[in-house]
């Protein structure tokens, strides 16, 4: 079966012109707002694999025929790579925190709540260290990833509209307006797609692993 | 393998992400600079458009790395799937 999300090879690079040779620097910020182009797929890559994984996991709860035991491991590979876009998401932003508002960290709501969601996280994969992937420990891992993506909409896109934020307006505001060039948003339509087809691919080739992973145990145990 | 993988992973697009991030950090630091000491053409002759290009490539070269790593991947994974299907 030809896998879709290989589209990305061609699609990444694309994106990476686009982002510096094609797309105008913003008004004010200049060159230094291209990082725009990196720091919200990665934020909203991170966000959809949190969202896979409390999916995933809903799926494994409710399945009274156990025969999609594979789904613990499906949310468990896509919170993995969440945490690794999230932290991707703070680095970028706290570099580009330091170029617009001269700190690192300025205890923005929106920085705020994104480190409510790396700790929500870590604690997960505490939980299932310790509880191990049988039948039992996945359930409870399974049941705290839900309850952890509840937190997800909350944190991402709630806080920051409650309490004022440094943040520029968001993309989708009370006025409904898109502050951007029209160059600059088709690059970020672009770099969005890249970064949604590249966690996809790499999901689907973890996913492949953790099925050999446990097609060996079995015959392991078999033998 | 998986642990190699999202290690790798990471790296590299740490690196494809903080290159431009850092770059361009330096490039408002020195425009600020520049501001400062009322200096602004001689700053800006030390930040051609060239640089932006140099960047790209740099970016560029760090995909293709990745993009190598998760094909050789994917083919490694792909013998595994074979052999373990014909057991």
């Amino acid at each position: 079966m030809i896998n879709i999300f290989r589209i990305v090879y061609i699609l990444m690079p694309l994106t990476v012109v686009l982002a510096f040779q094609w797309a105008p620097g913003a008004e004010i910020l200049g060159d230094t707002s291209r990082i725009i182009y990196f720091h919200v797929p990665a934020a909203w890559a991170s966000v959809l694999s949190f969202l896979v994984a409390g999916t995933a996991s809903i799926g494994y709860l409710f399945d009274d025929k156990k025969k999609r035991a594979r789904l613990a491991d499906v949310s468990h590979n896509s919170c993995i790579i969440g945490m690794v876009l999230i932290v991707l998401t703070t680095v970028t932003g706290s570099i580009w925190a330091k170029m617009s508002w001269g700190s690192f960290w300025n205890w923005d709501p929106r920085e705020t709540s994104i480190v409510f969601l790396l700790l929500v996280y870590s604690a997960y994969f505490s939980l299932r260290s310790a509880l191990g992937r049988k039948e039992r420990g996945s359930r409870i891992s399974s049941a705290y990833l839900v309850l952890a993506m509840f937190t997800v909409p909350f944190f991402v896109f709630m806080v920051p509209r409650i309490y004022p934020s440094l943040h520029p307006a968001p993309l989708i505001n009370p006025e409904k307006k898109l502050f951007l060039d029209d160059k600059m948003r088709i690059t970020l339509a672009f770099s969005l797609v890249s970064f949604t087809l590249l966690y996809f691919y790499i999901l689907s080739l973890m996913n492949r692993i953790s099925a050999i992973e446990a097609r060996m145990v079995i015959n392991r145990n078999e033998k | 393998m998986k642990n190699r993988l999202t290690g790798l992973v990471f790296a590299t697009l740490l690196l494809m992400n903080c290159i431009p991030s850092a770059h361009l950090f330096g490039k408002a630091t020195a425009a600020v600079e520049s501001k400062k000491t009322e200096n602004g053409e001689a700053k800006d002759a030390e930040n051609p458009e060239g640089v932006l290009w140099i960047v790209m490539i740099v970016v560029l070269i760090i995909w293709a790395g990745l993009a190598g790593l998760l094909v050789r991947i994917d083919m490694k994974t792909r013998k595994i799937e074979k052999r373990l299907d014909a057991q």
